[in-house]
């Protein structure tokens, strides 16, 4: 909703979805349309409204101010405004330049309403239920939007009238430096008598406005003044009959015009400047406001708190629902598995049951039979039975005839660390070293038989009978410990070959148990 | 002027403390019954996992079986957890050394030791006993050393062991034959074990 006040009416407008509607229209000092005013208001609760203001009590300064900032700047500025417009609630600064020379104070434009009497009891209305005002704007700060699309230079007097209200026109100017509002007027001209005269008026109400602004130094010398007057047909055909005032340049625009050239014409039920300027404000309504008076904005504040608590229940709601949902969800799903789980455990224990009986039916744990037969199978390892070490033997004997078999001993070994002790199984378990073997020590002794005094045959065949046992498998190695003949140099030999003695041989040979 | 009304907030307030107090509860009773079922999950996953390493270990201990339960039944008739049958032994060695012909045979037993575990490598479930036997005979040939050590190997009385064995021809000239061409004389070792299953209590409180 946009509440624009006049110094005569009230208009309220609707905006939605871009489009400016005129809902109604109150004269202010009606008070039959005060009490329409609070009919209507009911159907407008919940609803976010602005405040266009274009009242004549609403004047503007401009302020040479000592360059100060933070708090003491906010201080002086509402001591000033306290001073240029006591007891109003309606004021409002903006800083318009810094000057480059001197002090280097700030130029600040002033504006305030000095006397809202006449708006408020509709303004109580609205704060007594509690309409939320988001902004009270000025129609003069936002004229500049209203002539944007005019493309007009940078200083720019533009004037412009409202209603016609008995025998007077009223019309507003406003000087603009760079969009900033230097100068502004709300005033009023006869009407009753000629147009001419009507003209004649205007042109002189112009002429002073130029001499005002010439005399404050405002206009850049030299070039002429832009003036934008946005008025009625007639006084445009009257004004164009006259010689424009000296140094200034006249632009007639019509309301209609500037509504098409912001693209509004549809977009506006009753086009005229007040509307236009209503249309504006809804669009830019996201711009700084103008005015904060404390009575609206106590309103706005609440509405504001109202706002937040019910988004912060809707959120806590939301979150809470979301976190709850999530937790059911989770929750759910673990029970699923948690019943599956139990499914699966009851499984279990029936295996286990199973697996435990099968094990209490045979009497005899794994361990048990893990401990006996690993001592047994290391007990039994490679046991040297005589059938086996005859059948090893005797292969080797296969092609040696002549080598005779006198005696044949065998035991159960360890080769110690050094590879020259070795001890039989009984010796190890009484010295208390590992039952574990790896050899069996076989040790031959025999004769050559047909000797004939040949030694060196009787070595030779000595020699391959070692060399045919050590190529069998379950040898692992042979010495010969004794040859038919020791022909070791160190060695004393004596012999008489009277002597037919078989000379013997003896060898020491090793198994491998694994093979047994 | 700008300080807030609270009375004018009242039902705004009360909704939202009262949405707060809902949300609260909800969150609690949902949270709670999300700690719940963690718990019971985190109970029946311990069970899950105890139950999990019980048939592990059930599982360890059939593969165990299946792995030694044929030799152990093996060294079970064997006699090797069995009491020594000495009498056995003797009637046997006797018996064979009649059918040989061996009538010189002298045998001796030793009495039976109980062997160290620690030293010996062997588990502390199993006690180990050793018997000496040595026997000493005159044969006629080499094959009557096999059949006696074989006829003692069959016997079901302990694990026997040929420990050393020495065989000497005493004739001169092999061709010609006797009842005593060769003297041999061996020493064998018997073994049995007791199993304690005390000693291995972890297995049976297994069971």
């Amino acid at each position: 909703m946009i509440f624009q006040f006049t110094d005569k009416t009230l208009t309220v407008y609707q905006w939605s979805s871009g489009e400016l509607h005129t809902d109604s229209v109150y004269y202010l000092n009606n008070p039959e349309d005060l009490a329409l005013f609070t009919n209507a208001i009911a159907g407008w609760i919940d609803l976010t409204g602005y405040v266009l203001l274009n009242l004549l009590g609403e004047e503007y300064h401009e302020e040479q101010l000592p360059h100060i900032q933070g708090k003491d700047r906010k201080l002086m500025l509402e001591r000033k405004l306290g001073k240029l417009f006591p007891n109003s609630d309606y004021t409002h600064y903006k800083l318009l330049k810094r000057e480059k020379t001197g002090r280097k104070d700030d130029v600040y434009l002033l504006s305030g309403v000095t006397d809202t009497a006449i708006i408020e009891p509709y303004i109580d209305i609205i704060n007594e239920y509690q309409i939320e005002i988001s902004g009270v704007y000025s129609t003069p700060l936002i004229i500049h939007e209203i002539i944007k699309p005019l493309k007009h230079s940078s200083q720019v007097l533009v004037i412009a009238t409202g209603k016609p209200a008995e025998d007077r026109l009223p019309f507003r100017q406003t000087f603009l430096n760079d969009k900033l509002i230097h100068f502004n007027r709300l005033t009023s001209i006869v009407t009753s008598g000629e147009l001419d005269d009507l003209a004649t008026k205007f042109n002189r109400e112009i002429q002073r406005t130029w001499q005002y602004l010439q005399n404050r130094h405002e206009l850049k010398p030299g070039i002429d003044l832009e003036v934008i007057l946005i008025v009625p047909d007639n006084v445009e055909t009257a004004l164009k009959t006259q010689i424009e005032v000296p140094h200034c340049q006249y632009v007639f625009a019509k309301p209609e015009e500037l509504v098409k050239l912001h693209q509004a014409e549809d977009k506006i039920q009753q086009p005229n400047f007040a509307s236009l300027t209503a249309f504006l404000l809804g669009k830019t309504v996201h711009k700084t406001l103008h005015y904060k008076p404390k009575n609206l904005a106590f309103v706005r504040l609440h509405q504001q708190v109202k706002r937040y608590l019910f988004a912060a229940s809707i959120i806590s709601a939301i979150v809470t629902l979301g976190i709850t949902g999530s937790n059911l969800l989770k929750s759910h799903q673990m029970k699923k598995a948690n019943q599956h789980m139990n499914q699966t455990l009851l499984g279990n224990s029936g295996n286990v049951q199973k697996l435990e009986s099968w094990f209490n039916a045979r009497q005899s744990s794994p361990e048990k039979m893990e401990n006996v037969v690993t001592t047994a199978r290391k007990l039994t390892e490679g046991n040297p039975l005589p059938q086996y070490i005859f059948e090893v033997i005797s292969d080797g004997y296969e092609n040696f005839n002549d080598l005779s078999l006198k005696t044949l001993e065998w035991k159960t070994s360890s080769t110690s660390e050094n590879n020259t002790q070795t001890t039989n199984n009984q010796e190890k378990l009484n010295s208390g070293k590992s039952i574990s073997t790896n050899t069996v020590l076989v040790t031959l002794e025999g004769e050559v038989l047909n000797f004939h005094g040949n030694y060196r045959k009787a070595i030779e065949r000595v020699k391959a009978f070692a060399s045919g046992l050590n190529s069998l498998p379950p040898v692992t190695s042979i010495k010969i410990r004794k040859l038919p003949l020791d022909i070791n140099p160190t060695t004393n030999i004596s012999r008489s070959i009277a002597d037919q003695t078989a000379p013997t041989y003896a060898l020491d040979l090793q198994l491998n148990k694994g093979a047994l | 002027m700008n300080n807030l009304d609270y009375s004018l907030l009242k039902g705004r307030i009360i909704l939202f403390f009262c949405v707060l107090a809902v949300c609260i509860l909800l969150l609690w009773i949902s949270f709670s019954q999300l700690s719940k079922q963690q718990q019971m999950m985190g109970n029946t996953q311990s069970d899950m996992d105890h139950a999990a390493t019980e048939i592990d270990h059930l599982n360890n201990l059939v593969l165990l079986f299946e792995n030694f339960n044929t030799d152990y039944k093996k060294y079970e008739t064997k006699g090797f957890l069995g009491e020594e049958q000495r009498l056995s032994w003797i009637e046997t060695l006797e018996g064979t050394a009649n059918n040989l012909g061996l009538y010189d045979l002298r045998y001796q037993i030793s009495p039976k030791q109980q062997l160290s575990n620690e030293v010996l490598g062997l588990p502390a479930s199993i006690t180990l006993f050793e018997s000496k036997l040595t026997l000493e005979s005159g044969l006629v040939h080499e094959g009557d050393l096999v059949d006696l050590i074989n006829s003692l190997n069959k016997l079901n009385s302990g694990l026997f062991i040929v420990d050393s064995c020495k065989i000497d021809r005493t004739v001169e000239n092999i061709e010609l034959a006797s009842n005593h061409n060769f003297q041999a004389a061996c020493s064998t070792l018997w073994y049995t074990a007791v199993y304690d299953e005390q000693a291995n209590g972890f297995i049976e409180d297994e069971l």
